[in-house]
C-alpha cells in the first residue's frame, strides 16, 4: 500500500517541524511548506492525501489556500490555528471548505488521531446503501461518489459527502446530533456540537432547491436532523 | 326778676339737667369707671341742687324753718358729696389715682355723710336767716368749709396740671368753672346770697355734660367716619406697598395718627420671640431688638391674645420694659395683638408720652379695628416676599439648570406621554434631523430615526416600571451613545427624559483592549504549541535514556506549559463572553446542571468527594446561552471540588421570586471574610494553604461572574472558613414574550 502523503503548511518552522516529525514517525509521507503560496504550490506538485493548514500566514492565508484547493479537489483539509476566539472563527474556517478545525495548542497524539480519523472518513465507502438515491432533482451515486443536483454534478467535501450518506441511510428517521457526530466524525467528536450545524447548512446550500426552506434535510429542533425523500 | 328767683330757676335747671344726664350716662355705659364717678358726681349735684332748691323755695314762700332746715341739710350733704366726687372724677379722668386712692376718697365721702348724719341726729340747728324779700342766707361751719375747699382746690390743681391728659376742652372748663364757682360761694357770703355757686355749677354742669356727652356719645359717632377713613387709609397704605418694612411703617404711622398718640411700635412674631420691626416717632435704632414672649406689654399681649391698656407705663407696668428707656419716656400705652388665622403674627403698641392723654375704650376699639387689617397686611407682605424669594430661587435654579443642560455635550431630550418633544438641548438638536429651530411639541419620531429608539419597546417600558430607568445603546454613523431613559414626575410619569453619553471612545478603547488581549494570547499559543510538541517528542525519544529525576523535571515543565495554556484559554474565554453576543435561547437549567455534574463526576470521584445534584421540582427555562452557562457551572463545580479536601459538593436549584436560584455548596476550606468580596476579580487567587496552586489560573470565577452578568443574573456567596462555601447564582426566569 502506498504511504499516505500529508502536506503541512505553517509559517512557524518549529511547529511544522514538530508536527512533521511526529507524522513521519507514524508512517506518513510528509511535505512541509512555510507559507500559503508555497503550500498551494506544493499541493499542486505533490497531490497530497491530506492538507494541514495554519490560518494566519504570510503571502496567502490558510482560508484562501483552502478555498483554492476546494476549487479543484476534494482533498481533506484540516485547519490548525491559534485563532479561535469564538465559534464564529471555527465556522468561518469550516465554511472555507475545511473538514476539521483544530485549535492550538494540540497534543501530538490527539493530532495524529484526528488526522487518521479524517483520512478514514474520506476513504470510507459505505457498503450498506448500494443503490444510492435519485428523485430526478437530486441523485447520489454511492459507488462513484457522485452527486448531481438538477442534472449538474456538484462537488462535496469528504465530510459533506459522509454526512449526506449517513442521513440518507437513516432517511425518514431523526438522527440525533451525538449519533451524527459519532458516525460522521468519530466517537472522539461527540461534543463538538457546532460541526453538524455548519455542515448541514453547507450541504443544504449545495443540494436544496431553496436552502432557506429545506425539503431534504430537516432540522428537528434540539434533537437532530432528518433526511426526507422526495417523490416526483 | 330778683336774684332769688334767678337762683331758683338755675337750681331747677341744674336739677333737671343733672337728672337727665344721669339717666343718659347710666344708659350709655354704666361699666366705665369714669362714667360711674361722673354719675356719682351728678347724683351729688342733684342732692345739693334739690337741697338748695328746697331751702330757697321754702324761704321764698315763707314756709316753716323745719323745711328750710331740711333743705339746708340736703344742701350740705350734696355739697360735700359733689366736692369730693368732682375730685374723684377728675382724678379718674386724668389717671392720677393710685392703688389706695379710691379707698381714701370713698372713705372721705363716707365720713362726710356720717358727719352730716350726726348733725341731723344731733338736731343741731343750722343757722340761717331769711331776708325780707325771701332770700335765704346761710353759713357753713368752718370744718365743712375747710373740707370743701381742700377737695375743690385739689381738683383745680389736678385738672390744671394734667389738662393735657383730658380729652375735650369742655370737660376742663366745666370742672374748673364748677370748682371755682363753689369756692366763690363758700368764701363769700355775698356771692352765696347771690347764688353764684348755683349759677356757676349749673353752667358748669351743663358744660361738663356737654363734654361728657360729646366725648362718650357724639365723638364715637362722629369718629366713625374718621375711623372708616383711617381704616381705608390703612388698607390703601397696605395695598400700595409691597415691602414688609414699608407696610409696617405705614401701619405704625396710621395707628399713631388715628389714636392721636405720640408714637407707635410694631412687633413681629418670629418663632418664640417678638422682634421690633418698625417704629413711628420712636428711635429707629431700637428696630431689631427682640423681646421674649410674655415679657413687656407687647409680649404679654402676644401671649394673652387680647388687647391691653396701661395708663401710666412708668407707674403701672411692673414687668420687663418693651424697649430701652420705655419706663422713662412712656405714658399711656395701648397694645393690640395682630391676629391672622387664629395665630398671633405681631403686636401693635401705640404710645403716649408722659404728658399725653390716656387711652379709653374707644381707642381700644379703634386699634382692634386696625389690628386685623395690619395682620392681613403683614401676612400678605410675608407671603409676597416669600413668593418673590421663591420665584427668584426658582428662576436662578432654572437658569442654572439650563446653563448646565445647554452647556453639556451630552444630548438631553425630554418627551411627554404622547412622545412629543418637551425639551432638547443643543447637543440633542444636533443629533436630530432638524438643524433649524427645534419645534417643541413635535413628535419625537419625526425628528429621529427609528434606530435611535429602544429596539424592544415592551422591555423598555417594563424596565422603567420596575427600575425607573432603562439603558440601551444607540449607534449613529460615526458615534455610539449609551442612552439612559428615566421617568419624569412622581408618582405618575408625565413623560420621559433621555440622557445620552457618548461612549464612542470607550467602545473603541474596549475594542482595542480586547484586540490586544486576543492578539497577545494568540501569539502566545504558537510558541506554546511548539514547546509542548517538542516536549512530547522529547518524552518519546528519551524514554530509554531518562532517569527518574529527568522524568520529573519534564513533568514539571509539562505542568507549567499546561498551566500557561489554561491561563491563556481563561483569558480568551472571558474575552469571548464579554465581547461576543450570547446565543440566547430557552435553556433548561436542569439539563445544564446535570451536564456540568456529569462532566465533573470523575474529578470528584478521584478526590473521593460526594458530588450530588438536588433538583426537587421542574425548573422553568431561562433565556441564555447554554454553552456559556454550562461552562460557568462547570467552573463553579470545579472550583468547589478544588477547594474541598473531603466531604461533598452539592448542586441544588430552586425557584424564588421569578428567578431560578442555583446553589453550589461545598464542605471545603471556605473563604475568609476579607477575601469574599474579591474572589470574582480577575486573577484573584485565594490564600489557602496546602493547595495545588499551580492548577488554578484565577480566572474561573471571573468567567462565572461575566456569564451571570451577561444573563442579567446575580451571584453571591456565603462562606465560613473551615466549614465550607455556598455560591448562589440567580437567573431570571425567561419571559416568553421577550423571545422574539
Amino acid at each position: 500500500m502506498m504511504t499516505t502523503k500529508v502536506l503541512i503548511v505553517d509559517d512557524e518552522q518549529a511547529i511544522r517541524d514538530a508536527l512533521g516529525r511526529k507524522l513521519r514517525r507514524e508512517g506518513f509521507n510528509v511535505t512541509l511548506a512555510g507559507n500559503g503560496l508555497e503550500g498551494l504550490r506544493a499541493f499542486h506538485t505533490d497531490h497530497p492525501d491530506l492538507v494541514i493548514l495554519d490560518i494566519v500566514m504570510p503571502e496567502m492565508d490558510g482560508l484562501t489556500v483552502c478555498q483554492r484547493i476546494r476549487e479543484v479537489a476534494e482533498t481533506p483539509v484540516m485547519m490548525l490555528s491559534a485563532q479561535a476566539i469564538t465559534e464564529e472563527d471555527i465556522v468561518i474556517g469550516l465554511n472555507a471548505g475545511a473538514d476539521e478545525y483544530l485549535v492550538k495548542p494540540v497534543r501530538l497524539n490527539e493530532f495524529v488521531a484526528r488526522v487518521q480519523a479524517l483520512l478514514r472518513r474520506s476513504q470510507m465507502i459505505t457498503p450498506e446503501v448500494q443503490a444510492g438515491y435519485n428523485d430526478g432533482y437530486l441523485s447520489v451515486d454511492l459507488q462513484r461518489r457522485h452527486v448531481h443536483v438538477n442534472g449538474q454534478k456538484i462537488h462535496l467535501t469528504p465530510t459533506e459527502f459522509k454526512l449526506l450518506v449517513v442521513l440518507l441511510e437513516n432517511a425518514g428517521r431523526v438522527v440525533p446530533q451525538r449519533e451524527l457526530l459519532e458516525q460522521v466524525w468519530g466517537p472522539e467528536y461527540v461534543d463538538d456540537v457546532y460541526y453538524p450545524r455548519v455542515y448541514i447548512s453547507q450541504l443544504r446550500r449545495k443540494v436544496e432547491p431553496d436552502p432557506a426552506n429545506p425539503v431534504y434535510i430537516l432540522t428537528e429542533h434540539r434533537v437532530g436532523y432528518r433526511f426526507e425523500k422526495q417523490v416526483n | 326778676m330778683t336774684p332769688n328767683v334767678a337762683v331758683l330757676v338755675f337750681n331747677g335747671l341744674t336739677l333737671t339737667l343733672s337728672l337727665g344726664l344721669l339717666i343718659l350716662i347710666l344708659w350709655q355705659d354704666p361699666t366705665s369707671e369714669a362714667n360711674r364717678y361722673f354719675s356719682l358726681f351728678l347724683f351729688m349735684v342733684i342732692i345739693w341742687a334739690s337741697g338748695s332748691f328746697l331751702g330757697r323755695a321754702a324761704a321764698y314762700v315763707n314756709a316753716g324753718p323745719g323745711t328750710i332746715q331740711m333743705g339746708l341739710r340736703l344742701l350740705d350733704v350734696g355739697f360735700s358729696g359733689a366736692s369730693i366726687s368732682i375730685y374723684i372724677y377728675s382724678a379718674v379722668i386724668t389717671g392720677v389715682q393710685g392703688r389706695w386712692f379710691r379707698g381714701v376718697a370713698l372713705t372721705g365721702l363716707g365720713l362726710v355723710f356720717f358727719y352730716q348724719v350726726l348733725l341731723l341726729i344731733g338736731n343741731a340747728p343750722r343757722p340761717f336767716e331769711v331776708s325780707a324779700d325771701g332770700v335765704l342766707r346761710y353759713d357753713f361751719d368752718p370744718v365743712s368749709v375747710a373740707l370743701y375747699l381742700a377737695f375743690l382746690g385739689a381738683t383745680v390743681v389736678l385738672v390744671w396740671r394734667d389738662r393735657r391728659k383730658i380729652r375735650g376742652r369742655a370737660l376742663i372748663i366745666g370742672i374748673l368753672l364748677f370748682a371755682l364757682g363753689q369756692m366763690a360761694g363758700l368764701l363769700s357770703p355775698r356771692f352765696r346770697m347771690m347764688g353764684v355757686a348755683e349759677i356757676a355749677s349749673s353752667i358748669a354742669a351743663l358744660i361738663i355734660s356737654y363734654g361728657v356727652v360729646r366725648q362718650q356719645i357724639m365723638a364715637p359717632l362722629l369718629g366713625r367716619a374718621k375711623q372708616l377713613e383711617a381704616v381705608r387709609d390703612v388698607g390703601l397704605a397696605i395695598t400700595s406697598r409691597l415691602h414688609l418694612e414699608e407696610t409696617l411703617a405705614a401701619i405704625a404711622a396710621q395707628a399713631t395718627g388715628l389714636l392721636e398718640a405720640d408714637g407707635a411700635a410694631m412687633f413681629l412674631k418670629n418663632n418664640s420671640r417678638l422682634q421690633l420691626a418698625a417704629v413711628y416717632n420712636l428711635p429707629e435704632k431700637y428696630v431689631g431688638i427682640e423681646l421674649p414672649l410674655g415679657s413687656g406689654v407687647a409680649g404679654t399681649v402676644a401671649v394673652e391674645q387680647r388687647g391691653r391698656r396701661v395708663e401710666h407705663y412708668y407707674r403701672d407696668w411692673k414687668g420687663e420694659e418693651d424697649m430701652p428707656w420705655a419706663r422713662k419716656a412712656f405714658g399711656a400705652v395701648i397694645g393690640a395683638p395682630l391676629m391672622f388665622a387664629g395665630e398671633v403674627v405681631g403686636v401693635l403698641l401705640v404710645i403716649q408720652g408722659r404728658q399725653g392723654r390716656l387711652f379709653d375704650r374707644e381707642d381700644m376699639h379703634l386699634l382692634e379695628l386696625l389690628g386685623p387689617q395690619a395682620a392681613v397686611a403683614i401676612t400678605n407682605s410675608r407671603l409676597f416676599e416669600a413668593e418673590r424669594n421663591l420665584l427668584g430661587d426658582l428662576t436662578t435654579a432654572k437658569e442654572r439648570l439650563e446653563i448646565v443642560l445647554t452647556g453639556t455635550e451630552n444630548p438631553v431630550v425630554a418627551i411627554d406621554r404622547q412622545f412629543r418633544i418637551m425639551f432638547a438641548n443643543p447637543a440633542a438638536v444636533g443629533l436630530m434631523n432638524a438643524s433649524d429651530d427645534l419645534a417643541v411639541g413635535t413628535p419625537l419620531i419625526e425628528r429621529v430615526p427609528r434606530s435611535y429608539l429602544p429596539q424592544n419597546a415592551g422591555r423598555a417600558l417594563r424596565d422603567l416600571k420596575r427600575r425607573r430607568v432603562h439603558v440601551y445603546e444607540i449607534g449613529t454613523q460615526e458615534r455610539t451613545y449609551l442612552c439612559h431613559v428615566a421617568e419624569l414626575g412622581k408618582p405618575r410619569a408625565v413623560g420621559w427624559v433621555a440622557v445620552l453619553n457618548d461612549v464612542t471612545q470607550l467602545k473603541e478603547l474596549d475594542r482595542l483592549k480586547s484586540q490586544m488581549v486576543q492578539m497577545t494570547s494568540h501569539d502566545l499559543k504558537n510558541p506554546l504549541q511548539a514547546a509542548m510538541s517538542y516536549l512530547e517528542l522529547l518524552n518519546e525519544d528519551g524514554e530509554a535514556v531518562f532517569n527518574d529525576d529527568m522524568r520529573e523535571y519534564l513533568d514539571i515543565i509539562w505542568a507549567q506549559l499546561t498551566r500557561m495554556y489554561r491561563i491563556i484559554s481563561g483569558i480568551l474565554d472571558l474575552e469571548r463572553v464579554q465581547a461576543g453576543t450570547p446565543a440566547y435561547e430557552l435553556c433548561a437549567v436542569d439539563d445544564v446542571l446535570r451536564h456540568a455534574v456529569e462532566e465533573m463526576g470523575a474529578q470528584a470521584q478521584s478526590k473521593g468527594l460526594d458530588l450530588r445534584l438536588e433538583i426537587d421540582c421542574t425548573l422553568p427555562p431561562v433565556l441564555g446561552d447554554a454553552q456559556q452557562l454550562g461552562q460557568a457551572f462547570i467552573n463553579l463545580v470545579e472550583n468547589a471540588i478544588k477547594f474541598t479536601p473531603q466531604g461533598s459538593v452539592c448542586v441544588a436549584a430552586v425557584v424564588r421570586n421569578r428567578h431560578v436560584v442555583i446553589e453550589v455548596r461545598d464542605t471545603g476550606v471556605g473563604i475568609s471574610t476579607e477575601e469574599q468580596p474579591r474572589v470574582f476579580e480577575r486573577f484573584y487567587r485565594g490564600q489557602q494553604q496546602g493547595l495545588a496552586r499551580s492548577s488554578c489560573s484565577g480566572l474561573g470565577l471571573s468567567l462565572v461572574k461575566a456569564v451571570v452578568d451577561r444573563h442579567a443574573g446575580e451571584i453571591s456567596l456565603e462562606s465560613t472558613p473551615g466549614k465550607g462555601t455556598t455560591v448562589f447564582v440567580m437567573l431570571p426566569i425567561a419571559d416568553e414574550n421577550e423571545l422574539e
